[in-house]
């Protein structure tokens, strides 16, 4: 064998074991389960396929929990990880999930609406795989997932997006942003028929609100809001007001744009009778100029960067020494909810939406998120499920 | 599969084999050899459908 035939056989086999290497890490995480335990307030647990063609048997269908109460009332769809590394969504969205009891109307909770964006990693920006949450019984583990769907479940991209039914030339990559495909279609790429399989369970439920839970960065300046257009605006604006008068954190409201195609709090009004929300909290670990993309920057949201440029005035939010830790964002959230069905209540009361032991902000903050969290080792086996 | 789709994995396959030619038919540059690896991953990944 000749020196330079023996020479590419090593390389190949480095490389090969490097490439397996980052290869198996991938897959694991790709494959990992979350248990999430259904609270005492589940009443069924459907699948988002029922609902829409084309999803079932693929990454991304996924659960829709039920919890309806035995009085008729409003229904309310919470939808969690549309953008999969926004985690305070699915954090919230499973406070409600492990402990909400309805006590009029329905609320339904969808915590992992991409699925295959919650398998996907952004490795080029260093992401870490997974965070951890404490709790009272240990750690519960989370994948990190990325804003849009892998390239692996949807390929391949096109040149432009041409978003549908409008026609708007988007950004290539926004047709795997599940934020960018409402209000979607039975036979588009595999993220449009995830929005429509969504379109069609708030049209066939008969759904009055749908809250869409997101995280922007503190340099951008729709963070720590309320998103909403014009049929939703009165009820996001109460919202807003009560939750800086009872709980004193700032969540202002921003009309949602009618010129900007696919978004959830457009689409879903024009092509529903729902009111849709979406809610943003502020999120460091999504700013550019930050320190390394660790779990600790994502879990406590300090940074120095960020620190230097909050009093250069570069910040939408207030950002202190304290950064932006995850339970004020879930906290806020969980208010945001709470608060947004109450005033619904008030202004229908013939849909009355009454939603108990689910904690606010102050509650979230004191005792920590884990604190809301069921030990899966400890539930019914029926009750535990994975998506 | 769409029609679409079996173009882009033939488009792969040629893709590929030009890259294993290159590869072979390399005997100096190691910046070169590493290179044609490196490129050959995806293209590896997608043919044989490895996610």
């Amino acid at each position: 064998m000749s020196r330079i035939i023996a020479y590419k056989i090593l390389l190949v086999l480095f490389i090969g074991t490097i490439t397996l290497i980052g290869g198996l890490q991938l897959y694991h995480h790709r494959h990992f389960q979350t248990p999430i335990v259904a609270g005492p307030g589940v009443t069924e647990v459907k699948k988002l396929s029922d609902y829409g063609p084309g999803l079932d048997g693929t990454i991304t269908d996924t659960n829709v929990f039920f919890l309806k109460a035995e009085q008729e009332g409003g229904k309310m769809l919470i939808i969690a990880n549309t953008h999969s590394n926004e985690p305070a969504a699915l954090l919230s969205s499973l406070i409600f999930l492990e402990n909400a009891v309805v006590e009029k109307g329905t609320l339904i909770i969808i915590p992992q609406f991409n699925n295959s964006g919650g398998r996907n990693t952004r490795s080029g920006d260093g992401y870490p795989l997974y965070f951890e949450i404490k709790t009272h019984w240990g750690k519960k583990r989370f994948r990190m997932g990325n804003r849009v769907a892998s390239p692996l479940d949807q390929w391949p991209d096109p040149d432009v997006y041409v978003h549908y039914p409008d026609r708007q030339l988007l950004s290539y990559l926004d047709i795997r942003n599940t934020n960018r495909t409402w209000p979607g279609r039975p036979d588009g790429a595999l993220m449009e028929k995830l929005t429509y399989a969504a379109m069609e369970l708030i049209r066939k439920e008969n759904v009055d609100l749908v809250i869409d839970i997101h995280g922007a960065e503190t340099m951008f300046p729709v963070t720590n809001c309320i998103v909403a257009p014009e049929k939703s605006m009165r009820i996001a604006t109460m919202t807003s007001l009560t939750l800086k008068a009872m709980e004193g954190f700032d969540n202002h409201v921003e009309p949602s744009p009618s010129g900007f195609r696919g978004l959830s709090h457009r689409e879903i009004g024009d092509f529903s009778d729902a009111l849709p929300f979406l809610l943003e909290a502020p999120l460091p670990f999504l700013d550019q100029p930050t320190g390394p993309k660790t779990e600790d920057l994502l879990l406590n949201g300090k940074d120095p960067f960020l620190l230097k440029l909050s009093k250069k005035g570069k910040l939408f939010v207030p950002y202190d020494e304290n950064g932006w830790p995850m339970s004020k964002r879930v906290g806020q959230h969980c208010s945001a909810v709470l608060e947004i069905a109450k005033q619904f209540t008030r202004k229908n009361p013939e849909k009355a939406l009454l939603i108990s032991n689910t904690p606010r902000y102050k509650q979230v903050v004191k005792n920590g998120i884990g604190s809301y969290f069921k030990d899966p080792s400890k539930a019914k086996k029926e009750n535990i499920f994975h998506n | 599969m769409p029609f679409i789709m079996i173009i882009y994995y033939l488009i792969s396959a040629y893709l590929l084999a030009l890259l294993i030619w290159n590869f072979i038919r390399e005997e100096k540059s190691v910046d070169q050899m590493l290179q044609y690896i490196l490129i050959m991953i995806p293209l590896i990944l997608r043919l044989f459908r490895a996610k």
